[in-house]
């Protein structure tokens, strides 16, 4: 070639195939030989798409005779794509270098504007055969391929530098930089160095690839370095890094696998292991068993404990995860990633004091770590300590304002505290950062609706449902709004798509019983009653509501015992004693007109079971009147022995009650038995002192009929002179009142003691 | 007075010198029918018309407040009908039964056939067998006496809790009532007549008493050999009524309160029943002090005994020469006080309100009983029933009806 060179005259084209460092080798030689011929170096540092500016602008080109074009190659490393078979085969069908195409079409040119030039390019193999391909003509002109080989120290020596970086320095690299070393590697590879070399090549190839985020090429190169050379455990576990970033986990983890088989202490390998494990497979318990294996090999290893400690929290078992927390902080106190984490497990555990002192160390290190500040604030919440979880929420955001969980959380928490504007204005802003957050929307339905603001709540609830078609208690909570509005029918529509999603939403059916009570439809209500009560038998609001349904129904009798089940179940409720008195008083007022003797037993019996469960919860107020009510029951049904035993009950109750107006009645009431039973004192005496109570009430109408009844008795049992003045009391005041029944009967009776 | 001599010394150099053996005054009636005999005065209507009664085999309600005398009349009654009929020369049974335990009719019956069983056990093999296995109750014949063919006999009852042993007999569970009925009839037989004296027979409840009268019509009617005559603290006058509707009773005596003249012969009686030599008068209290006394007494013979007593061995212990009007104001101070500062503050507060009002009745102002924290009359009865036991308040009968007024031993506070 040399020989050809220095006869030479004119424009001509070489195509050298050598490494670089080969390449340097040639240039030396022919300026030593050829130093008749002056000679250019022109070296390409970077991708070019025009050479001929380049050509014509180098210094002194007129005067050369000879210009080495070095570097072209690295305008091609772009355009390699890996897979068309064998080595250095790589063609990208869809495009053509620039360069290449410039060179094809301007051969024209560069013959024309530089007769006296010899070109001669010194290209690895690959850029060889890329021109070849692509630009066909402009190689045509050349003069075929020279070889030039390298000594193979050389290349060795060559191989030696250009391997050993990790990805990750490569990642601090630029990304022309990165290309250069690819079309470099190649040009070495292309020189076919020994096997050992080649893989490390390969390998190297690899990681730059990596750093470029091109997975693919990075494996296929990984590949070929372990057929190579299979013992090449940074390649397996470099190719298990770029399988993890294209989600072929498995894989990945087979290739950390044949890392450790190779090198049983390669932390890092077990490492990334445990980390592709628990993250992406969820696999927890062998990838602790991984993280096991890293902190045996290099007990310092942070990462490995902090991990483990997630895995661990992952399978629930919090004691042991935070140890794992532990030990991390033991190495690195300021490790905040770790207290963050332990602040997590702590939560988990309920330990909530314990997790926000974690989050404190986290932030104290990282103080703009707002994931720590979002759970603090949580964790506050979940102590009740709202005020200081809504702070540590606006910390979070201070940081992120973006963060919509912590808007949502502190939402919760103002909902918390009653101050419903202010969570529906930090709901608004987390569904602003997310509109699909149902859980929002709904919360923010619930705020609106304890304003309210009932329509605004609906349509806070459609949005939730239309991001969530199924969220049962979406629909039941719309269905309250519109019922709160009136729209019952609206309503029960919202509670049926409740119920749809969830059959045995027993608070749905209860809430649809009430809607249709509302619109008087009390059977269906019955039934939607009788439905929840199914799911939940001990449902006692079903059992009044129930209740009150059959009432309106004039179902008397099974209104009450829906109304006593539900007393059964609730003994303590004011509202349920206070209907079941009704009733039984209203239902009593009709069987008397009926006379039926079941349904006098009925109420006879309800009373005597209401009095027991009276006397359990100790009601003395409404146990009085039961009694009370029970004796009146007996006194009219005649059954005076037991009339006269529930109204001495009354009259003890009203005793220590002080209650007078039920003392007074209880008091008349037995004196007219004790008067009937023949116990003519006893009788005397009870009426005389009901008497005195009701003068003390300033009840005359009853002060009257107490009056009249002392003088009858008083007659009867022959204390004449204080007869005669109780009974002209009497007369005087009937005479007031018009009550000619009344006269007509003090009459006769004076009458009688006129005679006598 | 020396101050040399013991207490005890002052106390019976006092009682010497007033030529008495010992205080005689005690609350309740003497047990011995001669020392009964002897201190009893007064009440000789009521007498003059139950002996007879009894002894035609008819019955008698004795009716009276606590303390007016109700026992010491039956038991002096009982034992003048023994004397009288036995100087007759005829044969009686008179059985003295005080606090007949139990709660319920049957156990009145059951008493009531213990009583008639021991009477006849040792002339009636049924009724040894009865006495002997008879279950739940014992008893003891505290008092006996005999004169001519009268037998007297007090039994009291202690209460025992013992299963059946043997099946045939009357065990607790069997009806008495026709097993007493028998034996009355065999009593009758065997004594001519007999008379039950029952004291204090409506200690029990009301409705309990009530159902014994209204069940036990045979009992009580059927016979002219039969008698009972029976004490209370009194009966609403229902009861009474019904009572005399019934017929049970051919009398009814109400015990009204003595006159101050019958309660000075009364003090004079137990006087002289210690007395060294019998006198008229009522040394050593002056007349004039024994008025007052008698005042104080309100006609209940329960009263004058309790006055007497304290006065007589306070004025004792003093060394009074006689108990004057001087010494009488010196030891009665002392004596309310003491009686008055023992009482519980709540007793002490209704006797003050009773004092102020004189006397708590029916007609009961409401700021009285506002005073006493309570809404009506009937809720106080019971306290005032008890305390009417403890001799704390007495009861009265006028035309207002019943009354309760405060002991004279009270001191109202100035």
């Amino acid at each position: 070639m040399l020989r050809s060179l220095k006869r030479r005259k004119g424009f001509g084209l070489v195509f050298v195939r050598c490494t670089p460092v080969g390449g340097l080798e040639l240039i030396e030689k022919v300026r030593d030989d050829i130093p008749q011929k002056l000679v250019g170096i022109l070296e390409l540092k970077e991708p070019i798409s025009n050479l001929i500016d380049l050509v014509e602008t180098f210094p002194n080109v007129e005067n050369l005779k000879i210009l080495f074009i070095v570097g072209l190659e690295k305008s091609l490393v772009e355009y390699i794509r890996p897979g068309y078979g064998g080595e250095g085969d790589y063609y990208n069908l869809d495009t053509v270098p620039p360069i290449l195409s410039h060179l094809n079409w301007q051969r024209e040119n560069y013959r024309d504007r530089f007769r006296h030039l010899c070109f001669i390019f010194l290209l690895p193999q690959f850029a060889i055969k890329y021109m070849i391909r692509r630009a066909p003509d402009f190689f045509d002109w050349g003069t075929g391929v020279v070889e030039y080989p390298t000594d193979s120290k050389l290349i060795e020596q060559e191989s030696i530098r250009l391997i050993g970086e990790s990805y990750e320095e490569y990642l601090k690299w630029e990304p022309h930089q990165r290309l250069n070393k690819i079309a470099e590697i190649q040009s070495y590879l292309d020189a076919n160095p020994d096997n050992a070399k080649r893989a490390s090549l390969l390998a190297e190839k690899g990681n730059i690839f990596i750093a470029n985020q091109q997975y693919e090429e990075a494996i296929d190169s990984y590949d070929r370095a372990v057929q190579i050379k299979p013992d090449k455990h940074e390649a397996w576990y470099n190719r298990g890094i770029a399988l993890g970033n294209l989600g072929r986990y498995e894989e990945s983890i087979d290739s950390y696998d044949r890392a450790v088989q190779i090198k049983p202490d390669y932390h890092l390998a077990w490492n990334n292991r445990g980390a592709i494990l628990c993250d992406k497979l969820g696999r927890y318990e062998e990838a602790i068993a991984s993280f096991d294996k890293v902190v045996q090999i290099k007990p310092d290893y942070l990462d490995a404990w902090n991990n483990r400690g997630i895995s661990l929290k992952d399978l629930g078992r919090y004691e042991e995860s935070i140890d794992s927390y532990d030990r991390a902080v033991q190495i690195k106190p300021d490790y905040h990633e770790a207290w963050y984490n332990r602040g997590i497990s702590l939560k988990d555990l309920g330990r909530y004091e314990e997790s926000i002192d974690s989050y404190d160390k986290a932030v104290q290190i990282k103080p703009d770590k707002n994931e720590a500040w979002n759970m603090r604030g949580i964790a506050l919440k979940k102590l009740g300590r709202y005020e200081e979880s809504i702070a540590s929420y606006d910390k979070a955001i201070q940081i992120k304002p973006d963060l919509h969980e912590a808007w949502y959380s502190r939402g919760n928490a103002l909902g918390d505290l009653g101050r419903y504007e202010e969570s529906i204005e930090s709901y608004d802003k987390a569904v602003q950062i997310k509109p699909d957050l149902h859980q929002v929307w709904y919360s923010r339905g619930i705020a609106l609706w304890n304003l309210g603001r009932y329509e605004e709540a609906i349509d806070s609830f459609d949005r939730a449902v239309q991001i969530k078609p199924d969220l049962h208690q979406v629909w039941y909570s719309r269905g309250l709004a519109l019922w709160d509005l009136d729209r019952y029918e609206e309503a029960i529509d919202s509670y049926d798509k409740a119920l749809q999603i969830k059959p045995d939403y027993h608070e749905a059916w209860y809430s649809r019983g009430i809607a249709l009570w509302d619109l008087d439809r009390y059977e269906e209500s019955i039934d939607s009653y009788d439905k929840a009560l199914q799911i939940k038998p001990d449902y006692h609001e079903a059992w009044y509501s129930r209740g009150i349904a059959l009432w309106n129904l004039g179902r008397y009798e099974e209104a009450i015992i829906s109304l006593f089940q539900s007393l059964r179940i609730k003994p303590d409720e004011e509202l349920i004693w206070d209907a079941t008195e009704k009733l039984l008083l209203f239902f009593r007022e009709l069987s008397k007109s009926s006379e039926k003797v079941e349904s006098i037993k009925f109420v006879i019996q309800t009373y005597k079971d209401s009095i027991e469960i009276l006397e359990q919860i100790g009601d003395r107020q409404r146990l009085l009147k039961f009694h009370y009510q029970l004796g009146k029951v007996f006194f009219e049904l005649g059954n005076y022995t037991e009339a006269i035993e529930n109204l001495q009950v009354s009259e003890q109750i009203s005793q220590t009650l002080n209650d007078i107006p039920n003392l007074a009645l209880s008091l008349f009431d037995l004196a007219r038995l004790y008067h009937l039973t023949g116990k003519l004192e006893e009788a005397r005496l009870y009426f005389k002192d009901s008497l005195r109570l009701f003068r003390r009430l300033q009840d005359p109408e009853k002060s009257a009929a107490a009056t009249l009844a002392l003088g009858n008795l008083e007659m009867q049992i022959g204390k004449i002179p204080q007869a005669l003045i109780h009974l002209r009391e009497a007369e005087n005041y009937y005479q007031t009142q018009d009550n000619s029944e009344r006269l007509a009967e003090i009459n006769y009776l004076l009458q009688i003691l006129q005679v006598a | 007075m020396s101050p040399n001599k013991s207490r005890l010394g002052n106390h019976l150099s006092s009682l010497q010198k007033w030529e008495l053996r010992e205080n005689p005054f005690r609350a309740t009636p003497p047990d011995d029918p001669e020392l009964l005999s002897q201190i009893f005065y007064g009440r000789d209507q009521e007498l003059d018309i139950a002996i007879p009664t009894l002894y035609e085999g008819r019955n008698i309600l004795v009716r009276g407040a606590w303390g007016i005398g109700k026992t010491s009349l039956i038991l002096n009654l009982i034992y003048q009908l023994q004397q009288e009929v036995a100087a007759l020369d005829q044969k009686m049974l008179v059985l003295y039964l005080s606090s007949i335990p139990g709660e319920k009719t049957v156990d009145f019956y059951r008493a009531l056939l213990m009583a008639v069983a021991d009477s006849l056990k040792d002339k009636d093999s049924e009724a040894q067998d009865i006495a002997n296995t008879l279950l739940g109750y014992s008893i003891q014949r505290t008092k006996t006496s005999t004169e001519g063919k009268v037998q007297l006999w007090a039994i009291s009852f202690s209460v025992k809790d013992e299963s059946p042993s043997n099946p045939l007999t009357p065990n607790t569970n069997a009806d008495p009532y026709p097993l007493l009925m028998r034996l009355l009839d065999k009593a009758e037989q065997t004594f001519d007549r007999i008379v039950f004296a029952i004291d204090d027979f409506d200690k029990k409840d009301p409705i309990v008493v009530q159902t014994i009268l209204e069940g036990s019509l045979d009992l009580f009617r059927n016979s002219k050999r039969r008698a009972f005559i029976i004490t209370g603290r009194g009966f609403t006058d229902l009861q009474e009524a019904t009572l005399k509707a019934l017929g049970i009773f051919s009398e009814d005596i109400n015990l009204i309160p003595m006159t101050q003249e019958d309660l000075r012969h009364i003090a004079i009686n137990y006087l002289n029943s210690v007395r060294m030599s019998h006198r008229d008068d009522c040394y050593p209290f002056t007349e004039e002090v024994m008025s007052l006394i008698t005042d104080y007494a309100q006609g209940f013979p329960r009263q004058l005994n309790t006055i007497c007593e304290k006065v007589l061995r306070q004025a004792a212990s003093k060394g009074y020469d006689e108990i004057d009007l001087d010494a009488f104001n010196d030891v009665w101070q002392v004596i309310q006080q003491n009686y008055t500062l023992e009482l519980p503050p709540q007793l002490r507060h209704l006797l003050y309100v009773a004092h102020q009002t004189g006397g708590i009745s029916e007609d009961i102002k409401d700021e009285d009983l506002a005073k006493l924290d309570a809404l009506t009359y009937i809720s106080l009865l019971p306290k005032l029933k008890s305390m009417e036991e403890l001799g704390v308040l007495i009861r009265r009968e006028d035309e207002g009806g019943i009354r309760f007024l405060p002991s004279k031993l009270f001191q109202p506070p100035t």
